[in-house]
């Protein structure tokens, strides 16, 4: 349950901020239930330990990224939500056509319809 | 599974068979022993473990099973402390500067408190000591001096307020700091030092109270300077007025470089699109 190897070490490493990034982009959100919709979308095929994703948090958070907030939640229980800033959409907009090059690339390669970028 | 859940539809907080609180509660004591996670770290990873927790008890788990489930997947503290100082590996280092900032801060501080307590203790004392020309007139009867383990030629006073038992003062002095220091990193003394955080909940609110801290200091040292003649030999007025603004220099670089690495936390605004 812990750490699952579905998907390999260095590329849940580096799709976590256009993920975070992503999730973020359509709404405010918090650890838990990042966790939770990463793993829906990806059909538990992605699994993040919740010790890994706070330190990506923060970092996004320290380059400006993403802004927090302590919030009162509908249980009563205080939460840090985190949303995405202004600068983040612009970091997702060139991590998104990034990642599309190379989408496309192996598309290519592997004879599958590429997207429009 | 279903069957063992004792009670579906207790509230977390209750106190069941198995003392969920006190549990989290040890589990929050091991995530303070790590130096690279801060108070809104841990408290953001206990909401988390508390979220993990009831995600486990709907889906019909004990406390105790939902606890250690949720433990070993938000991570053992230490392996926490190791990941957040991969990702901010200088955290660490800002944080010791910045303690070691305020306890040097408390050191001037408390010497220049104690030393012009010293200096007053000093001068109400000895001043009707040496009445009539400095002719110094012992302050204890004889009786006194007789039992002090002392040879009778010797001038209690004067060893008082001797060079080197001002040395030993400033020494002893210093303590109280330590030792308040040492409680502090005990975890004892919390309570009692509540207050200090009001100081430091923001940059603004520290900067403003040691601004004014030390425009009282320049308004008494002012005084003292504007009384301040020079004898013949003595240095200058110049001289002693721009040897006191260098040693207002050191715990002005100290206040600044506390302010600069001040944590800072709920400082943004929601900026929603």
């Amino acid at each position: 349950m812990y750490k699952t190897t579905m998907l390999a070490k260095d590329m849940v490493a580096a799709s976590a901020k256009p993920l975070l990034l992503s999730i973020l982009a359509g709404g405010e959100s918090y650890g838990y239930e990042i966790i939770q919709k990463v793993r829906a979308l990806s059909g538990g095929q992605i699994e993040w330990s919740d010790g890994m994703l706070y330190p990506v948090l923060h970092r996004l958070e320290r380059d400006g990224l993403i802004d927090s907030e302590w919030k009162e939640a509908d249980t009563g229980r205080q939460r840090k939500y985190y949303f995405i800033s202004s600068d983040g959409k612009k970091v997702l907009k060139t991590e998104r056509q990034q990642w599309l090059t190379v989408h496309n690339t192996l598309s290519k390669l592997w004879k599958i319809k590429p997207v429009t970028i | 599974m279903a069957d063992r859940s004792q009670h579906p539809q207790q509230i977390m907080e209750n106190q069941t068979c198995y003392d969920l609180n006190a549990a989290i509660e040890s589990w929050r004591q091991e995530l303070a022993v790590q130096a690279s996670l801060t108070a809104e770290v841990r408290r953001e990873l206990e909401t988390h473990l508390r979220d993990v927790i009831t995600g486990f008890r709907q889906r019909g788990l004990n406390d105790e099973e939902s606890f250690w489930l949720a433990r070993r997947r938000v991570g053992q503290p230490q392996q926490l402390g190791e990941e957040f100082v991969k990702a901010d590996p200088a955290k660490v280092w800002r944080e010791r500067i910045f303690w070691a900032a305020i306890i040097l801060l408390a050191i001037r501080l408390w010497s220049e408190i104690s030393s012009t307590a010293w200096a007053i203790f000093q001068t109400a004392v000895t001043t009707p000591y040496f009445i009539n020309n400095y002719h110094s007139v012992s302050p204890f009867p004889e009786w006194i001096r007789f039992y002090l383990p002392l040879p009778s030629n010797i001038d209690l006073y004067a060893l008082l307020f001797s060079p080197s038992s001002r040395i030993a003062f400033n020494f002893l002095s210093l303590l109280p700091v330590l030792g308040i220091a040492l409680l502090l990193s005990h975890g004892r003394l919390n309570k009692g030092f509540s207050w200090v955080q009001f100081f430091f909940q923001s940059r603004h609110r520290f900067l403003f109270v040691s601004a004014t801290l030390f425009l009282f200091y320049f308004l008494l040292l002012a005084n003292s300077l504007l009384r301040y003649e020079s004898q013949p030999n003595g240095p200058s007025a110049t001289l002693v007025i721009m040897a006191n603004l260098m040693s207002s220099l050191y715990p002005a670089i100290l206040i600044a470089v506390i302010a600069w690495l001040l944590p800072t936390q709920n400082r943004k605004t929601p900026k929603h699109a």
